[in-house]
């Protein structure tokens, strides 16, 4: 049993060992593919590929939480979300258990659209997964105006305008997930991290995404593979007649 | 959200309108010009006066083997890597699915150890299938030109040089069918590479810089090979003749999404070419120095447009209508030289009197006249690209910058069957980009998106769709519950604040052209003397004309544009 365990492990060591090194590019473009490959041209998956491709590129392994996540996309894929709830600052979003690697953009645009119009806005997500898709939209889109302060159960992130560098706490107690953005930081109630200091900084984030930058993105050969497999559904099978749409 | 900032404050630039400039067969006529890549790439590395010397040259007599180029700038140590090996002629192949080639390099930063050949070895030659890393910019591969190379190795080989006329129908020994960068197949991003590599901080410098040394290399190779053959009769190349040998180029379709994808970039790239023609229309008149330069320039482009060997009868239909045109335009200017006050004079005269090709021509004429005036703009090349959504912007607001900004996309009738006939998808061959009929072919399902104009169109109808009194929500509201549209949004948002905009044209049309879309990319590298093989393909020659590796340090003019057969041993440009 010993023998067993060991061997398990030891195999789980070199799969983890199994790295291919990707540029930004790459795997930008990659995942660009899957996103398609998932949701075809009903989604925007140009942005769903950025939002992973912040989270991966900036240390937050985007493309593991992907791969977790692939059986559940795959099953519920086109759901529209319904009309949000407003209430003067409050605006409430039921996802019907949808992803928010689907929806994180739209979500944080409307929180951005009410908050520039009413100097504060606070989303309430109901019935929804993957959380830190809002980080990684919050991230890559790096509003110029507003501060934006994010409360999961996975996470609590807080980010200044300008910055692609949010400040990371630790998960809160909150069963719901909560967005607010406000032109005016001190409006926010972030009584949460309050005294505390960020698990992730800044300079954390920016030395992974400069490093990764330099020298590649490390990935598991593995999951690489799995992403490929799901890419290469967009392309069409090649016959001498297709050859043609080439020009001879 | 980027930032942009105007090109120039000059309001009194004459700016040529959108609606003349981005139509697409207009862009498909486009030729080369001082700020082209090639030609900004040679400017940096004549004037720096880069070192290039091959620290390893490897080959057999045939010249099969492996060759190390090393370049040392005023910044920085790069190496060029080069395997040769022996090719069935069966395998030869211009497509990007092929599987083999003549030649395969990289371009490398920093000096080769024995480590870092042997791991390129196992990796340059496999192309697609091998995996490089970020210390290698461009990978590339070329095969010989099956008319040319055997040609001249024979003729060197028996104490001759070859024959110009024979020369001047393939303008090249070797063709590039590839040149990757900007992070494929684990090679250096873009945006490493640029903070770097200064070296190759403009648009397509590093691949530029590959194909000259893809050019030089070729030319070293027939007098190598012409040496081992013959040791004691053969000569090397004459230097007149190796200057105007270029380097071929097989360009299809999978250069033209590039266009579709990249709209600020292109609309940067057009923005900086007509800035550049402004200027000179509105900071420089007629005298007789420029009158005579243009009258020189004009001569030149009318003999490389009548040197220019094609099979394709269209092209040469073009070729021959611009050469009668320019040279009917250099007896209007002959004739009004005493008279001409200003430029404009000129631009206005052809437009008025000859095709979009010769007017063309005309305007890049011009800015190789004032070429000195205008090198400044090439610090405007470079821009980041960012497509972000703007939520708060109102729908009637976006309703209003469709109707400004893309009238010509609400013009398609996309209820014609024929306005949607062609489609564009991707082959699991390579990912390679191809044409299908929506009537004929399998794969619509898959199909790339290629078509602003209906898409905007899609957009612009659900817009209308809302009742009036709600077009004062915001975009965020709207895309909300429509995620197809967000990112046809946010591109209108984007090119909504440029000055140039997007191509003009249905991609999907039954009788689309991508050639245009070519010839367009095309014209900016520098490339020229085009060889349509198709609608689809084109084969083109880069580079002919321009100086030697062994001209670096002799004075330098950048006078190499349209280039045109040489008398033997003539000095360089």
């Amino acid at each position: 049993m010993n023998t067993m365990i060991l061997g398990v492990f030891l195999l789980g060591l070199s799969a983890v060992k199994n790295l291919i090194n990707i540029s930004f590019n790459e795997l930008l473009s990659l995942l660009s593919r899957v996103f398609e490959a998932i949701y075809g041209h009903e989604h925007d998956f140009q942005e769903m590929a950025q939002t992973v491709f912040w989270l991966e590129s900036h240390g937050h392994s985007g493309t593991n939480k992907l791969i977790e996540k692939l059986p559940e996309l795959e099953a519920i894929k086109n759901i529209y979300l319904p009309a949000p709830s407003i209430m003067k600052e409050v605006i409430t979003i039921d996802c019907l258990g949808a992803s928010l690697f689907a929806n994180a953009s739209l979500i944080c645009d409307l929180a951005f659209s009410e908050a520039e119009n009413n100097g504060i806005a606070k989303v309430i997500i109901t019935n929804a997964k993957d959380s830190y898709a809002l980080l990684g939209y919050l991230g890559s889109v790096c509003n110029k105006s507003l501060s934006s302060y994010l409360l999961t159960d996975k996470l609590s992130a807080f980010i200044s305008p300008g910055s692609r560098y949010p400040l990371i706490y630790s998960a809160s107690s909150c069963k719901k997930i909560e967005l607010t953005c406000s032109k005016n930081k001190s409006l926010i109630d972030m009584s949460f991290i309050e005294g505390l200091d960020p698990e992730i900084d800044e300079s954390k984030q920016k030395s992974f995404y400069e490093l990764a930058l330099k020298n590649g993105l490390s990935i598991s050969t593995l999951n690489y593979e799995k992403l490929n497999l799901i890419a290469d559904r967009i392309l069409v099978p090649s016959t001498d007649a297709s050859r043609l749409g080439a020009g001879e | 959200m980027a930032e942009f900032k105007p090109l120039t404050n000059d309001t009194n630039l004459p700016m040529r309108s959108p609606n003349i400039v981005m139509d697409l067969p207009r862009l498909g006529s486009l030729y080369p010009y001082p700020l082209s890549f090639m030609r900004c790439l040679l400017r940096r590395v004549m004037n720096e006066m880069w070192k290039i010397n091959g620290t390893i040259f490897n080959l057999d007599e045939e010249g099969f083997g492996e060759v190390v180029y090393e370049i040392t700038t005023p910044n920085a140590v790069y190496s060029y890597v080069i395997f040769s090996k022996k090719l069935p002629d069966s395998k030869r192949s211009d497509r990007v699915i092929a599987e083999d080639w003549d030649m395969t390099v990289t371009l490398c930063e920093g000096q080769i150890d024995q480590n870092r050949l042997e791991f390129l070895r196992s990796n340059v030659p496999l192309q697609e299938k091998g995996r490089v890393d970020s210390k290698c910019l461009v990978l590339s591969r070329a095969n010989k030109s099956m008319r040319n190379f055997e040609y001249v190795i024979d003729c060197l080989s028996n104490g001759k040089q070859p024959d110009l006329d024979r020369i001047a129908k393939v303008g090249y020994i070797f063709r590039t069918t590839a040149v990757y960068g900007s992070g494929k197949f684990g090679m250096s991003d873009w945006d490493n590479l640029r903070n770097k590599c200064i070296d190759f901080a403009k648009p397509f410098s590093a691949e530029m810089f590959s194909c000259f040394m893809i050019r030089h290399f070729s030319l070293e190779l027939a007098n190598w090979v012409a040496k081992g053959r013959s040791p004691d009769t053969s000569v090397e190349l004459d230097d007149g003749i190796k200057r105007y040998i270029g380097i071929g180029n097989a360009t299809g379709l999978g250069m033209a999404p590039y266009l579709i994808k990249h709209p600020m970039l292109i609309a940067n790239w057009i923005e900086v070419r007509e800035t550049s023609l402004a200027r000179i229309i509105q900071y420089k008149s007629p005298d007789n120095d420029s009158l005579g330069k243009l009258e020189c320039l004009i001569m030149k482009a009318a003999q490389h447009l009548d040197e220019i060997s094609t099979d394709n009868l269209e092209q040469n239909e073009l070729n021959k209508r611009a050469v009668h045109e320019v040279n009917e335009c250099l007896k209007w200017i002959k004739a009004k030289s005493e008279t001409l006050v200003n430029w404009q004079e000129l631009i206005n005269h052809a437009s008025h009197n000859y095709r979009v090709e010769t007017q063309e021509l005309i305007n890049a004429i011009l800015t190789e006249v004032y070429a000195k005036f205008i090198l400044d703009l090439e610090s405007e090349l470079n821009i980041d690209e960012n497509y972000r959504m703007q939520p708060m912007m109102k729908l009637n607001k976006l309703k209003s910058l469709i109707e400004k900004n893309y009238k010509w996309a609400l013009k398609y009738d996309f209820t014609k069957s024929s306005s949607t006939e062609t489609f564009w998808y991707r082959s699991e061959e390579k990912q390679e980009p191809r044409l299908g009929k929506k009537s004929i072919d399998t794969g619509i399902e898959k199909e790339m998106m290629m078509c602003i104009a209906r898409d905007v169109r899609s957009c612009f109808d659900e817009i209308c769709d809302i009742e009036d009194s709600n077009t004062s929500i915001t975009v965020a509201h709207f895309a909300f519950s429509r995620p197809h549209l967000r990112y046809i949004i946010r591109r209108i948002q984007t090119m909504g604040l440029t000055q140039y905009g997007e191509i003009v044209a249905n991609l999907l049309d039954a009788d689309v052209l991508p050639i245009h879309l070519l010839r367009c990319k095309l014209s900016f590298f520098g490339v020229g003397k085009f060889d349509p093989r198709s609608k689809k393909w084109v084969r083109n020659t880069m580079f002919q004309g321009a100086p030697l590796v062994s001209d670096i340090g002799n004075e330098y003019n950048d006078t190499w544009c349209f280039p045109i057969r040489p008398k033997c041993s003539e000095k360089p440009n």
